[in-house]
This record gives structure tokens, C-alpha cells and sequence, in this order.
């Protein structure tokens, strides 16, 4: 009785070293899998963006074709504590190595501070906002910050003599950094500010305010606004019979503005990011159209080149906490893609890149110069 | 001019709205969120009959303002009405409203996206000019039409048997019962009317300002605050109170600030439910209203 209650001791002893040998070799090949996250408007006030997105990255994982890859897609609604629910979500149950996302630059400042202390690193695929440069050491983007497309903005109304503008910016922190650099800069090169009004988002009625930019001489708009504000906002400015030039920023570079604006969107001029028409760019593209039968986007070249980096960052990286793929993120040189030559500054902000110049002709977003 | 000329449209996008809400809160005694679904489906509504099946836009908007119509009369008769005879607290009517709202709001998402859509297809020119004012054909059209439907329903209230008995019903729902009056049939009719008038609010704001599927909410708000404002079920107060709130979110809007609209619009509510909890006309609040 003895001999056999040894004998099971032991056969139970061998097997829990066998378990927590097979346990072993589990983490071992769950080590080399790899999870990305990716935070997104999904639905929401700027769902097409979250469209855009998916679309991109979706393509870029067929490309890469490596089944060790996941990806997971949370939902961030361009709001902040949805944008922090769907982190801790990607953090704490998923457990991903690094995150893709949002475009909302209010959602990115939001989670900034639990991403820096759990090490996580974060690559914002369209988070320009001026803020997001300071975010911490494991923010980054692919982008440059939104300081330089204010500039560009400012420098191109005082070349066309607009010389007195009004500011309407919508209440978040891409509006409002856009404004604050655009109030600093502008009357720096002789311009002079008029009103300066903020909206918040989901307004629908400009016709107030719009009333006392006109009593006072204004001779463009600077509108940093979302695309379904901005086409209101154009549609009231034109029924108003106010003759100002509009000035407008990155987001209007969407059909959603022109849908909004309808034939009011015609002539307004706006920023957005750069594009880059090397053959990375071709071959992207082509291969968009042909699998969704749609003209890529601006904003998706980004996503499919923000999700490409990460992705070679982590394969790069030696071992795969947040630390090392952060090293290796910093570690990239002239990585080539789709938008042009990727590097990281001092910020974190993919440097050497640039904001273009729009207009919209006949209900067609056209490149100015 | 300009300033005067956007205050009488708020005015008139908040009576028509609230009107429609006090008419179905006044024979139910809760409050229907689910309104603002009601709104919003109307403006999708046409959207839908014109860019699927082409159906010219008189017609669509005939249709979806009956569609609408159907759809409020439909949440009476498969959410409230079972409800009632279950006899659940008051507080039950307003948490299943909300969920109506949001599974209906979801509902509009998923089939219609979530960006922006517009019903008004028309190359968007200067308005008339009103003096030293513009006004569209739109805006035009709203107030005329505000002002029709609002005289309209209200004549209909006073004259007839039907519209007597609707306000009946509100002022106290058992004794119509005693007098054979059926109480439920009474509130289907006012269901049907107030998402009627809904749904004609919805279409017109959606003609001038584009909509999403949200849209309907943020108008609703400001219906039920003229609403309270002016008193629950007097039609004169409700006029006052639209008219305040207009004219106070575009008062502070041009002399103070545009992040002031909102606050200044719920800064009166709150001062009108310490100092005049009843509203401008005064009546006082049953228990069971409570």
C-alpha cells in the first residue's frame, strides 16, 4: 500500500513537470505570435475614416502573409473614453505588442499616458495634433504635426492678400492646436485676426456667428472643423452671401465634405497630408482599386504605411516587449513606402514629410500647385 | 435683421418639435426618447424612396411622413402598450424608450452609414434677400409649413370629437375610460400624430442642414426644454418657451460666445425649475405626472 501511494506521488510529480514542460513550450510559440492593435473610428462622427483604415491594413496583412500576425480591430468612435475602454480592452485581455490608430488625435491624447506607463508603443497613422508630438516616448506618427500645415496655411492666405481672417474651429484637440498655432503665427506675418469662434462638434447652425464675421470686414475663413461641420459651415457661408475664402484643414480631404457641402464645397482650399507619387505609391494604389474597386485615399497611404512599419519594427526587434519594439521603431532608416521616406525625429514624428495644397473643382478634390 | 431672421427659425424648428413631443408626453405621462428616432427616420425615410427607388420627392416625402408615422404607432402598440397592461412603474417607460432609441439609432447606422447625407440635392445659391438679411427657399418653406401645422393640429384639438377626446385623455385617462372613451385608441392617434409632425420636422432641418444619424436628438433636446419652459400641456407657454430659448442661444451666440449657446439654454431651465417648476402657464403637476 505504502509502495503504491509512492508510486503515485511520483507518477503525479513527473506528470506536473510533464504539463509544465508542454506549458513551457506553449508561451515559447506563443512568443513568436504577433498581436497588433488597432484603434479606429469604426462608426461613429468620422466612421468613414475608420472605413478607410480597415480597408488598408486589411490589405496590407494579405500582402505580409504571415500567419503569425493578428489582428485586432477595436472601435474608438473619435471619443476619448471610448478610445481608452477599447486600449485597456487591446492591453489587459489582448495583450497586443503594439498599437495602429486613431486618427483622432483627441482619442490619441487620451491614452497616451497609460500606453508610456505600460510601455506599449503607439504609431498614430493620422493623429496630427500639435500635442501628440510631446505624448510621451512610445507615441509616435507618421506624420508631421499639425505647427507646420497651420504654417502652410498662414503663409498661403498671406500670399493671396487675405490679410484679415476669421477662425472657426471645432472644440477638440486638433481644432484647437490648429487655431492656437494659426492666432500665433499669423499676425507674425502681418495678418490680422478677426473673430475667433469655437464649435462645438455636431453644431449645425453657423448663421450667428457667420453674421458677425461679416460685419466685420473678413476677407477669409480659416475652418478648422470636421467634415460634416465644414460642409454646413460652407453651405451657410454661401447662403449668406458672404464672399470670404474658406480656408480648411486636413479632415476635408474626404468625400463625406463634399457630400456635405454639395456644390458649396466647390473653391475652398485646404491642407492635408502630403502625397507621394513614387512607384511604392503606384503600386498601392493599384492594388486598392482593383480590390475594392475605389480610388485610394489619402488618409488610408498612411494607414497602410503606418501598419507596414510597425510590423517591420516588431520583426526587427530582438525580443517583443514594449522597450525593444520601441528601440527598433527609433531604429528605422528612410524606411520606403507608399507615402515616401518614413524616419523618426527627435518627437517622434515621421520627419521630412509635408502637408499639400487643395482645392475642390466640380466636386473633385484637385492637388494646387 | 440677420440676427432677428435666425431666431424666428430656431424658434419655429423648436415649436414644431416640441409640439410633436408634448402631444404624445401629454397622453402618456413619460418621456418618449425614442422621439428623436422618430425625427431622424423621417429624413432617411425620403432619403431612402428617392435614391432607391426613385420615387419622385413630393411623393417620398408623403410616404416617409406616413412610414414615420407607422414606426411611432408601431412602438406604441409593441413597447408601451404591453408595458401598460403589465402595469410597470413610470421610470420602466423611460429606460425601455432609451433602449428604443439606441437599437433604432443602430438600426439607421447600419444601413445607412454614419457619415453625413443629404436629401437636398439642389445647387446650394445666396438666398433671398430680406432687407439686409438672407433666407433660403428652405427656411421659407419651414416656417410656412411650422406655422400651418402648428394652427392646423391645434384647431384640430379644439373642434373635433377626436382631437376633444385626445385632450381628454391627458387630463385624466381613467374617467374617459368610466366615459367610454378608449384610452389606448386615443394615444395611438396621438403616436401617429406627433411622429407625423416629427417626421415633417426631421425632413425640413434635414433639408437645410444635412443629417446623420444622430441628428434627431440634439433637436429634440431643445423641444423638451421649450417644452418644460413653457409648461407641460400649454400650448401658449410652449410658444413662449421656443421663443426664449431662441432668442437667448442666439442673443449669447452674437454678444458673448458660441460655446455659450448650450449653456446658456439649460443655464434658464435650470433657473426656471427653481423659481417657476410649472412654466410660464403655471398649471400644476398632478401626482401621477410626477
Amino acid at each position: 500500500m505504502r509502495k503504491l501511494k509512492i508510486l503515485i506521488t511520483l507518477s503525479i510529480i513527473v506528470f506536473a513537470f510533464m504539463g509544465c514542460n508542454s506549458c513551457h513550450q506553449k508561451t515559447v510559440v506563443r512568443e513568436k505570435k504577433i498581436k497588433i492593435g488597432i484603434i479606429t473610428p469604426l462608426t461613429g462622427d468620422v466612421a468613414t475614416w475608420g472605413a478607410m483604415q480597415k480597408r488598408a491594413t486589411d490589405l496590407a496583412l494579405e500582402e505580409i502573409n504571415d500567419s503569425n500576425i493578428t489582428v485586432i480591430y477595436e472601435d474608438d468612435k473619435a471619443d476619448p473614453s471610448t478610445g481608452v475602454s477599447a486600449m485597456n480592452k487591446l492591453i489587459n485581455i489582448d495583450k497586443v505588442n503594439m498599437i495602429v490608430g486613431s486618427p483622432a488625435s483627441n482619442v490619441t491624447l487620451a491614452i497616451a499616458p497609460i500606453l508610456n506607463e505600460k510601455k506599449v508603443p503607439l504609431l498614430s497613422s493620422g493623429s496630427t495634433a500639435t500635442k501628440v508630438g510631446d505624448a510621451g516616448p512610445y507615441i509616435f506618427r507618421i506624420m508631421p504635426s499639425d505647427e507646420i500645415q497651420s504654417l502652410i496655411t498662414v503663409d498661403w492666405a498671406i500670399a493671396l492678400g487675405k490679410k484679415r481672417v476669421s477662425v472657426v474651429y471645432v472644440q477638440n484637440a486638433w481644432g484647437e492646436g490648429l487655431k492656437e498655432a494659426f492666432l500665433r503665427d499669423f499676425p507674425k506675418k502681418g495678418g490680422q485676426i478677426q473673430e475667433v469662434y469655437g464649435v462645438a462638434p455636431n453644431s449645425i447652425d453657423f448663421k450667428t456667428i457667420l453674421q458677425k464675421i461679416k460685419e466685420n470686414t473678413t476677407d477669409a475663413i480659416y475652418a478648422p472643423l470636421y467634415p460634416k461641420e465644414a460642409g454646413i459651415l460652407v453651405k451657410q457661408i454661401k447662403e449668406l452671401g458672404i464672399e470670404s475664402q474658406v480656408f480648411g484643414a486636413d479632415v476635408y480631404d474626404t468625400p463625406e465634405f463634399i457630400t456635405a457641402g454639395g456644390s458649396a464645397s466647390n473653391g475652398i482650399l485646404y491642407t492635408t497630408f502630403g502625397q507621394y507619387t513614387g512607384t511604392e505609391f503606384e503600386d498601392f494604389s493599384r492594388k486598392y482599386k482593383e480590390r475594392y474597386g475605389i480610388e485610394v485615399e489619402n488618409y488610408a497611404v498612411y494607414c497602410y504605411d503606418a501598419f507596414k512599419i510597425a510590423v517591420e519594427a516588431i520583426n526587427k526587434s530582438t525580443h517583443l516587449d514594449g522597450e525593444n519594439i520601441r528601440k527598433s521603431i527609433l531604429q528605422i532608416k528612410d524606411y520606403k513606402g507608399a507615402t515616401g521616406i518614413s524616419n523618426f525625429d527627435g518627437n517622434n514624428n515621421a520627419s521630412g514629410k509635408t502637408f499639400d495644397k487643395k482645392t475642390i473643382k466640380e466636386g473633385k478634390s484637385v492637388i494646387i500647385e | 435683421m440677420q440676427l432677428l431672421l435666425n431666431e424666428i427659425l430656431s424658434f419655429f424648428s423648436f415649436l414644431l418639435i416640441g409640439f410633436s413631443f408634448s402631444l404624445i408626453y401629454h397622453s402618456t405621462r413619460f418621456f418618449h426618447i425614442a422621439h428623436a428616432i422618430i425625427i431622424t427616420s423621417g429624413a432617411y425615410f425620403v432619403f431612402f424612396f428617392t435614391n432607391k427607388f426613385s420615387i419622385p420627392f413630393p411623393v417620398s416625402v408623403t410616404l416617409s411622413i406616413l412610414a414615420t408615422a407607422i414606426i411611432g404607432v408601431a412602438c406604441e402598440i409593441l413597447v408601451y402598450r404591453q408595458m401598460r397592461k403589465r402595469n410597470v412603474p413610470a421610470l420602466a417607460y423611460l429606460i425601455a424608450s432609451i433602449g428604443l432609441y439606441v437599437v433604432l439609432q443602430n438600426c439607421i447606422s447600419l444601413f445607412f452609414g454614419d457619415d453625413t447625407k443629404i436629401i437636398n440635392t439642389a445647387e446650394v445659391t445666396v438666398g433671398h434677400q430680406v432687407f439686409d438679411a438672407y433666407i433660403t427657399t428652405i427656411q421659407i418653406i419651414t416656417i410656412v409649413v411650422s406655422i400651418a401645422l402648428f394652427v392646423a393640429v391645434n384647431l384640430f384639438l379644439h373642434y373635433t370629437a377626436t382631437g376633444k377626446s385626445i385632450r381628454a385623455v391627458a387630463s385624466n385617462p381613467e374617467l374617459c375610460n368610466i366615459y367610454g372613451i378608449s384610452s389606448n385608441k386615443i394615444i395611438l392617434i396621438a403616436f401617429g400624430i406627433g411622429s407625423a409632425l416629427a417626421a415633417t420636422a426631421g425632413i425640413l432641418s434635414a433639408m437645410d442642414t444635412n443629417m446623420t444619424p444622430t441628428f434627431g436628438f440634439n433637436l429634440l433636446l431643445y423641444g423638451v426644454v421649450a417644452m418644460i419652459i413653457g409648461g407641460v400641456g400649454s400650448t401658449r407657454g410652449l410658444v413662449a418657451g421656443a421663443l426664449l430659448i431662441a432668442s437667448a442661444q442666439h442673443l449669447a451666440a452674437y454678444y458673448i460666445d458660441t460655446k455659450w449657446m448650450d449653456a446658456v439654454t439649460y443655464i434658464i431651465l435650470i433657473l426656471f425649475l427653481i423659481w417657476k417648476p410649472l412654466g410660464f402657464s403655471g398649471k400644476r403637476l398632478k401626482k401621477v405626472e410626477v
